[in-house]
């Protein structure tokens, strides 16, 4: 345990506070000063890489007690190889000390110092200490807490930022979260935090992925309408006032003349002799001209190549964290079990309820089909449908929407009775939409649950 | 009642006093110009049913590549339903293209739609308007057909007019162009219109039958016609300066190429319901043809001219004759017949009208044959009417259009003028 004065006057002595050493000694230079302020509690750096148990033998042994309250990193070592709490991993700020190689390669880290330095150091740790006061009202449950997605909780509320989305071209949906070093799945447990009411949502952006592999490192192209080739070159409609001929450029061209291909004059004078009305896109595979083209994709990472027309689109979010999930870090209660769980499970779970009621039961299945829709269409299609077939239903039964399957799980009905009903379940569901898409409809009996079950996990 | 009666009973015994050669005098412009019209066409009629070609049927013989030139300005009402129609064709086997002369309506935004669901194979943008032959040359310029037909946007067809319009051409590869047959669509509309069904019954399916089977074929309409695309490029394409179908078709011709009529190609088109539309239309359209007849084409009429054709010749001095000549000098007579005559002139021209009106019926029934669209039968309300709305007011309304044209485009239409100038007369 390091203690130093601090008695530079570039920084404000209220939040020069100082600091008790949690493991390794920080690297000269970096001498953690301490600093009286009665005021403020001292703040607890830990730096790493350490084990913070000194004889190394239990990773996690590191009481919650003993915690620190920032960490620093001295080394080049990445958060996710310290053998650290879960919850000391997720919440606690990371001052990057390791000039390895520089802000890009810890997205994570809340800060990083730009000198080795005690003033700079002191300096950050002013700078987070209202983090640091936030996350000291955390209760004890959340520290011992393991369940990722409350510590995500308690990550972003300690921050009070929200989860926000990086473009980054190395990965192939081109944006990703820095905080998934942290948490890995970030995306999926982020969407069902926010079906759960603990998110809300926020528009980031719209990304057109390749339908094949789902990609988004695309690149578009202007191609020949008539070939697909992407040489295509703009050429200038020539008008030859005098006899009406009218062509593109390159039928006047010869060398540094234009010549007009029907009367053979010359032609000198623009605007006088002859006019430029428009453009034409010339392909230089086949000739075709038009002043229109088609648009293209070709998908970076799968080589799928096609209109694009044909490609996807996926919503790019990030998330706030709303007042109830606000209360449920404060709170430290366990989060509620996801009902964003998989189709499977909840399928199985739906079968364990029918088996134990002994009333017959169902489950009715419609499946949609794309065929040619454009993918904004397709999008507005599925989730009219999903809120139609949600309201065909009485109020207790459970459905699932999962695009572009949709489930129904009917307690007290058999198999036949719905099957008879088909028609006119069907008929519901498609008289309220306006263009309803072509869908096969299934019932499946209790008996026939297990190959439905093989292929909603396929 | 009995002083008409008298006065015609009088106009009687007079007509028989009269010494043969006043009675010649009397009705020469009748002899001169209208009966050999009624004569011939009756005749064109009698050959037609005569040696009624034997219709062929079924599917038309292998064709070069098709291309179907569309050139529209402001036509975001008609291109969709013209492109579609096309599509629904009996003989679809062509590619579609589209030019927009520079509207300020949606055309283009249409266009790019229908090429997007390929039922168009190229839109091309023109930000600045032209005239519609010079779009139908930049259509041409860029079509990959070797046969290239030309619609107006706002035609309809009949499901095989396509095919029908190609037929000839597959059958005889001397031929450079074929004229589609050409119906009024709203003949219902107004007595004008119906007057222009009667018109056209009888001066295309009938008329244009007639010509063809002399090889007389003198303009293969800009609204629906076909051509190969090597005659088309070898005469350089439509011209600029009115009457371009005319004037294309002559230049055909002249170059030594056979053009002929398909009759049962037919396509509909809308005409000007108001008296005031289809003056103002055949105004230009009277205009246009004088011109390129008698200042254009002036040449064609000397028979000792290089390359003398006498089918072209023929053809200028048929207009001549029974076009020209009639118009100018009819309204001299009529002012001649009724000072010398007073009321028995008007009762001279009368006569005659009711004379020619038996004429006149013959006549639309056997346009009706030929065409073989006898709904139009109705139109023989309208018959009465026909003939002296074609002998006065089309005909003072040609005069009108002659004269001013001789009088004052002399210096517009000189080759020197900018043609940008022109240009803008030729979309209507
Ligand atoms: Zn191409
Ligand atoms: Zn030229
Ligand atoms: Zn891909």
């Amino acid at each position: 345990m390091l203690h130093s004065t601090f008695g530079n006057a570039s920084v404000s002595p209220k939040y020069s506070e100082i600091t008790s050493v949690v493991g390794k000694e920080p690297p000269s230079g970096l001498e953690l000063a301490s600093c009286v302020d009665a005021s403020q509690a001292p703040v607890t750096v830990g730096c790493f890489p350490f084990p913070l148990d000194p004889a190394g033998a239990d990773p996690t042994g590191v009481d919650v007690a003993s915690r620190p309250d920032v960490l620093v990193r001295t080394a080049d070592v990445g958060i996710n190889q310290l053998r650290v709490l879960p919850s000391l991993r997720a919440i606690l700020p990371v001052i990057d000390a390791s000039f390895a190689h520089g802000a890009a390669a810890y997205p994570t880290d809340e800060l990083h110092l730009p000198v080795r330095s005690r003033e700079a150091l002191a300096e950050a740790l002013s700078e987070l200490r209202p983090m640091i006061e936030r996350l000291r009202t955390l209760p004890a449950s959340i520290w011992a807490s393991t369940d990722p997605r409350l510590l995500l909780l308690a990550r972003l509320s300690v921050r009070e930022r929200p989860l926000q989305p990086r473009r980054d071209p190395r990965v192939p949906e081109t944006v990703r979260f820095p905080d998934e070093a942290i948490f890995p799945g970030l995306g999926l447990m982020a969407e069902r935090l926010a079906d759960q009411g603990f998110l809300r949502r926020v528009f980031f952006d719209r990304l057109t992925v390749c339908p094949r592999c789902a990609s988004a490192r695309l690149s578009l192209r202007e191609l020949c309408c008539s070939c697909h080739s992407a040489d295509l070159k703009e050429q200038a409609i020539i008008h030859h006032l005098r006899c009406s001929a009218q062509a593109p450029e390159q039928d006047f061209r010869q060398g540094s003349r234009l010549v007009c291909p029907h009367c053979r004059r010359d032609l000198e004078y623009f605007s006088v002799d002859y006019d430029r009305p428009g453009s034409v896109l010339v392909c230089g595979a086949c000739g075709h001209a038009s002043s229109d083209s088609a648009v293209g994709y070709v998908c970076l990472d799968c080589a799928a190549e096609g209109d694009a027309e044909q490609t996807s689109t996926r919503p790019v979010w990030s998330y706030e964290l709303t007042e109830a999930g606000r209360c449920q870090v404060l709170s430290g209660f366990p989060l509620p079990e996801a009902d964003g769980r998989p189709i499977r499970e909840r399928v199985a779970a739906f079968l364990a309820k029918a088996k134990t009621s002994r009333e017959p039961a169902c489950i009715l299945v419609a499946r949609l089909h794309r065929g040619a829709r454009p993918a904004r269409d397709w999008e507005q299609v599925c989730g009219l449908f999903g809120h139609v077939f949600a309201e065909t239903f009485t109020i207790d039964t459970e459905t699932i929407a999962s695009p572009p399957i949709f489930l129904a799980f009917l307690q007290g009905d058999s198999k036949e009775d719905v099957v008879a009903e088909l028609p006119r379940i069907r008929q519901a569901l498609e008289s309220l939409l306006r263009d309803p898409p072509e869908a096969d409809y299934g019932v499946y009996g209790l008996e026939d649950v297990e190959p439905l079950l093989a292929g909603a996990a396929g | 009642m009995g002083g008409l009666a008298e006065t015609l009973g009088t106009s009687w015994r007079l007509l028989w006093e009269l010494p043969g050669w006043s009675v010649i005098a009397l009705f020469w412009l009748t002899f001169v110009a209208e009966l050999p019209r009624y004569f011939l066409g009756v005749q064109a009629t009698a050959a037609m049913l005569l040696f009624r070609e034997r219709r062929r049927h079924g599917p038309i013989g292998p064709l070069p590549r098709v291309s179907i030139l569309l050139a529209g300005h402001n036509e975001e009402d008609a291109i969709e339903k013209c492109v579609r129609s096309l599509r629904q064709q009996t003989f679809n086997d062509f590619e579609i293209i589209c030019v927009d002369d520079g509207s300020t309506d949606a055309t283009f935004e249409i266009m790019k739609r229908l090429r997007r669901e390929g039922l168009v194979e190229a839109a091309i943008r023109l930000d600045l308007r032209g005239s519609k032959p010079s779009a139908l040359n930049l259509a041409a310029s860029v079509a990959r057909g070797d046969v290239f037909v030309v619609v107006d946007c706002d035609c309809s067809f009949e499901p095989n007019a396509i095919e029908e319009l190609l037929r000839p051409l597959a059958e005889d590869p001397a031929l450079a162009g074929v004229a589609g047959n050409i119906l009024v669509r709203n003949w219902r509309k107004s007595i004008v219109s119906s007057l222009q069904g009667i018109e056209y019954l009888v001066s295309i399916s009938l008329g244009k039958a007639y010509a063809d089977v002399l090889g007389q074929v003198a303009c293969i309409s800009g609204a629906f016609g076909a051509f190969r695309r090597r005659p088309w490029m070898r005469v350089h394409g439509m011209d600029t300066g009115g009457g371009e179908d005319f004037d294309f078709t002559v230049r055909l011709r002249m170059a030594g190429y056979k053009v002929a009529f398909a009759r049962h190609s037919i396509c509909y088109t809308d005409v000007p319901d108001t008296l005031y539309a289809l003056l103002r239309q055949r105004h230009r359209w009277e205009r246009d043809t004088f011109w390129v007849r008698m200042r254009k084409y002036k040449r064609l009429f000397n028979p000792f001219r290089q390359g003398f054709r006498w089918t072209e010749t023929l053809h200028q001095w048929d207009f001549v004759l029974f076009n020209l000549l009639p118009t100018v000098v009819f309204p001299f007579y009529v002012t001649w017949l009724v000072t010398t005559y007073g009321g028995f002139g008007i009762v001279l021209l009368g006569s005659v009208s009711i004379f020619l009106l038996s004429f006149d019926v013959l006549f639309f029934c056997c346009a009706l044959l030929v065409s073989g669209h006898f709904r139009y039968w109705r139109l023989l309300a309208f018959v009465p009417l026909f003939g002296p709305f074609q002998s006065y007011l089309m005909r003072l309304d040609r005069l009108y259009a002659f004269a001013t044209e001789w009088i004052f485009s002399r210096s517009l239409r000189d080759n020197y003028t900018p043609q940008k100038i022109r240009d803008w007369a030729t979309w209507k």
